[in-house]
């Protein structure tokens, strides 16, 4: 798996917008090496999405990355759809990657 | 998910009685039926499947209860006097450990209360401990993956006990190291108590525990006095389940849960790469924690399928209060009475090989191949909590070896009607067998009589399965092949037979069923092709068949010479539409866009919004292509996520990547449709199963059915 080098200008608010407005779209090729960065998370701390039985809400949860280990749940409120959960990982990512908050609206 | 089952086989005739297993979260009574399923879920939001009730004995309420899984493989063998010398003993054996840091494994282990004695590592020191408590622990641990020789020995008359490790690899620089007690030990044979290697067996509940991860080569038995009692031997009986001896008192073991067999041992140079032609560098098995053939659940009921049950795709349904489980069940027809001109040949080694992965949890960089955030269901947390219930053909044991063996003799939680996948591409999400019931439901609404036969049957009957059959249709991804299977959809298509091949990435590993055991594949993935893991040097041929694994392109039977085309590209975001060319011979196979206006086929579809995705073949001349193969239609990648395989990249012909859609007639008036292409099946359903997906499937179903050459 390539490395992909991101340099500050990688934090762009134009990507952040451009993912915001459609998070499970075709990225532009910037976005998607900013989104490859993002999603290069080792087992532990790896952010996932859990669908409840009916699949009608979603809950981010983070990975201990041991085996077995029940997936700690995030303490953000429970998602309506896919998408949704898509945009609050990546305000969760974006503050790990730049240590601070994304703080445009979508 | 607090009931969950399986049946003891997946495909049974009318007349057959299955077992089913069946475990609940506590002690519970819970009701059965069975159902026919005649669709999957056809909407993202709606789980509802196409499903009627059939009346049958197991109506009713039964009785459950939690059941345990004894998982992990070891040697077990029986008590018998001969195993004991009230004197002492000696045991030796060679050991490569994988997880010397694991705090407790278990290598011989012959113990009742204080009697007998246990070899093993303690944090990865070598250990000899009598029933008394009195133990000897070596001084440093062992490395990983290097080869010990340990020797322990007891020796009452001279009140002796001794344990030596020596490394056997001199470059590791390792001094023997040896420990002897004198006086003070007291040794009780525990005479009643089974023996026990890898594991052990916990007295009250009778399941293994204390595994150990590696290989073990070689253990000798003898008396305090050096008299022989047993010698074990790994490379005898390679695809069986017995640690033969071949000392004096022919004293065999049993292997359970299928250690890895035609492993490499402690003096494997390369001499031979097969373990046939060097058995004596092939004398060690690899034992792991999770290792899993059979959950070995105590039956919870029977069902003998009535004689007048049709062919088809059922299920049995376990309900506890809101939870419910699916347990998949083939209905085929009894031998040499085909009920319909169709067949659907389910790819249940594929199923098989997919059958509770972890790759979410475990592998590197999931999120990045699908482009959108990993969504788990309830079924893949269980799987997750209880890694008992085995591992697939996907995952890396808790060691990082890979894993080779997968079985259907436990809950196969990724392989129900409902079990949406994270990387099902973007729309109802279903893959394998989830996937192909939108297949059966095309066939349903078409009104279309069918069998279903499935990989098992094919590797065990061969072509005389398929040949009562005008057509047989495909699944989504019949992706794992063994010898026979491919064999004998050669076979038939070489005498007049006809195949729609309505998936990707088909036809591309090969695999081994088991001579013997049912229920249960190997795959030796060599060292190549698209996969998660690689075999180790010198173990890439298989210990059931002795056949070298790999893909069946670096074996020389690549599926363009069977299909007319082969894997090439993968993407789990979107799919697209195809194309339709320009047609050589266009009057002679107009049949099959009859009814079709416009270039684009396939422009929707439940699998990623496209009829052509996830994973996608092409055509290649060189790597056996047909020359009278007509090329329908092309598909080019749907998403940036797409990426070629890895064989394209070492050893691609230069060809763009893409998919594409096949037909071509055989000598015998055999012919061969590909859609070459995951997404197809998805594709079927839209707009009520009234759409070109499922025009130009109706046309080629048709035109095959009719007898008159192509």
């Amino acid at each position: 798996m390539t490395e992909v080098a991101l340099d500050a200008g990688s934090f762009d608010l134009a990507l952040a917008r451009e993912h915001l407005a459609d998070p499970l779209g075709e990225p532009s090729p910037a976005l998607r090496a900013l989104l490859d960065r993002m999603r290069d998370e080792p087992p532990a701390g790896r952010l996932v999405v859990l669908a409840d039985a009916d699949g009608a809400r979603f809950r981010l949860a983070e990975l201990t990355g041991r085996r077995g280990d029940t997936p700690i749940i995030h303490e953000l409120p429970p998602f309506e759809s896919v998408a949704a959960a898509a945009r609050a990982i990546f305000r969760l990512r974006w503050k790990r990657l730049t240590g601070g908050d994304l703080t445009i609206a979508l | 998910m607090d009931i969950i089952g399986y049946a003891d086989r997946w495909s049974v005739v009318p007349g057959e009685t299955l077992t089913l297993h069946v475990s609940c979260a506590w002690p519970a009574r819970y009701e059965a039926d069975v159902v026919r399923l005649r669709g999957g879920p056809t909407t993202r939001d709606s789980d509802a499947v196409d499903e009627t009730h059939v009346d049958t004995v197991i109506d009713g309420v039964h009785e459950g209860g939690p059941q345990a899984t004894d998982c992990g493989s070891y040697a077990l063998l029986p008590a018998d006097p001969r195993l004991f010398d009230p004197n002492g003993f000696a045991i030796e054996l060679l050991v490569w450990p994988t997880m010397p840091s694991k705090p407790r494994q278990i290598l011989a282990a012959q113990a009742w209360k204080a009697a007998g004695f246990v070899l093993g590592l303690v944090d990865g020191r070598a250990m000899l401990r009598l029933g008394d408590g009195t133990e000897l622990r070596a001084a440093a641990p062992l490395l990983g993956r290097r080869w010990y020789r340990l020797r322990a020995r007891c020796d009452v008359g001279g009140d002796e006990l001794s344990l030596v490790v020596e490394a056997i690899d001199p470059r590791d620089g390792i001094a023997p190291w040896r420990a002897t007690t004198r006086g003070g030990a007291r040794y009780v044979p525990a005479r009643g108590a089974s023996m026990s290697f890898a594991a052990r067996l916990d007295a009250t509940t009778r399941i293994s525990c204390d595994h150990f991860n590696g290989k073990l080569e070689a253990p000798r038995l003898a008396s305090a006095t050096g008299e022989s009692i047993a010698a074990w031997s790994f490379s005898l009986d390679m695809s069986g389940d017995v640690m033969i001896d071949s000392g004096p008192n022919a004293l065999h073991g049993r292997l359970v849960n299928l250690p890895t067999r035609a492993v490499t041992g402690a003096n494997w140079r390369a001499e031979g790469v097969h373990w046939r032609d060097a058995p004596w560098t092939y004398d060690a098995a690899h034992f792991h924690e999770d290792d899993l053939y059979d959950a070995g659940w105590l039956p919870s009921f029977t069902w003998t399928v009535p004689d007048d049950f049709q062919s088809g795709v059922y299920a049995v349904r376990l309900r506890l209060g809101d939870a419910e489980d699916r347990v998949p069940v083939f209905v085929r027809p009894k031998p040499g009475q085909a009920t319909a001109p169709v067949a659907v040949l389910l790819p249940t080694a594929t199923y098989m090989a997919y059958s509770n992965d972890h790759q979410a949890f475990d592998k590197p960089h999931p999120e990045r191949s699908i482009g959108r955030p990993i969504v788990l269901q309830p079924a893949d947390l269980l799987l997750h909590r209880h890694r008992e219930l085995g591992l697939s053909l996907y995952d890396r044991h808790a060691d990082g070896s890979g894993v080779c063996h997968s079985s259907r003799l436990r809950p196969t939680l990724t392989q129900r009607p409902k079990y949406r996948r994270w990387d099902g591409a973007d729309g109802v999400g279903l893959r394998w067998f989830g996937l192909d019931l939108l297949l059966i439901g095309w066939l349903e609404q078409l009104g279309q009589a069918y069998d279903v036969v499935t990989d098992e049957d094919l590797d065990r009957d061969g072509e005389a399965l398929l040949a009562p059959y005008r057509v047989v249709l495909t699944g989504n991804q019949p992706e794992y092949v063994s010898t026979r299977m491919l064999d004998a959809l050669q076979g038939y298509v070489g005498t007049g037979g006809r195949l729609m091949y309505l998936g990707g990435n088909g036809f591309y590993w090969r695999i081994a069923f088991h001579p013997t055991r049912p229920g249960v594949i190997e795959l030796r993935r060599g060292h190549d092709g698209a996969g998660p893991w690689l075999s180790e040097p010198g173990e890439a041929h298989h210990a059931f068949t002795g056949e070298p694994g790999g893909t069946w392109r670096t074996l020389g039977r690549p599926p363009q010479a069977l299909v007319g085309v082969g894997f090439v590209v993968e993407g789990f975001t979107r799919s697209g539409p195809y194309e339709r060319v320009p047609l050589r011979e266009a009057r002679r196979w107009s049949f099959v866009f009859a009814g079709i206006e416009g270039r684009r086929i396939g422009a929707q579809g439940l699998s990623g919004g496209g009829a052509a995705g996830i994973e996608m073949d092409r055509t290649d001349p060189e790597l056996g292509t047909p020359s009278d193969a007509i090329v329908l239609a092309r598909a080019q990648l749907p998403s940036i996520h797409y990426q070629g395989c890895i064989l394209e990249e070492l050893a691609g012909n230069g060809l763009p990547l893409c998919g594409e859609m096949v037909i071509f007639a055989r000598p015998g008036a055999g012919g061969v449709f590909a859609t070459g292409s995951i997404a197809w099946i998805g594709a079927l359903p839209c707009d009520d199963f009234c759409n070109d997906v499922a025009t130009v499937t109706a046309n080629v179903l048709r035109r095959f059915l009719d007898s008159a050459p192509l």
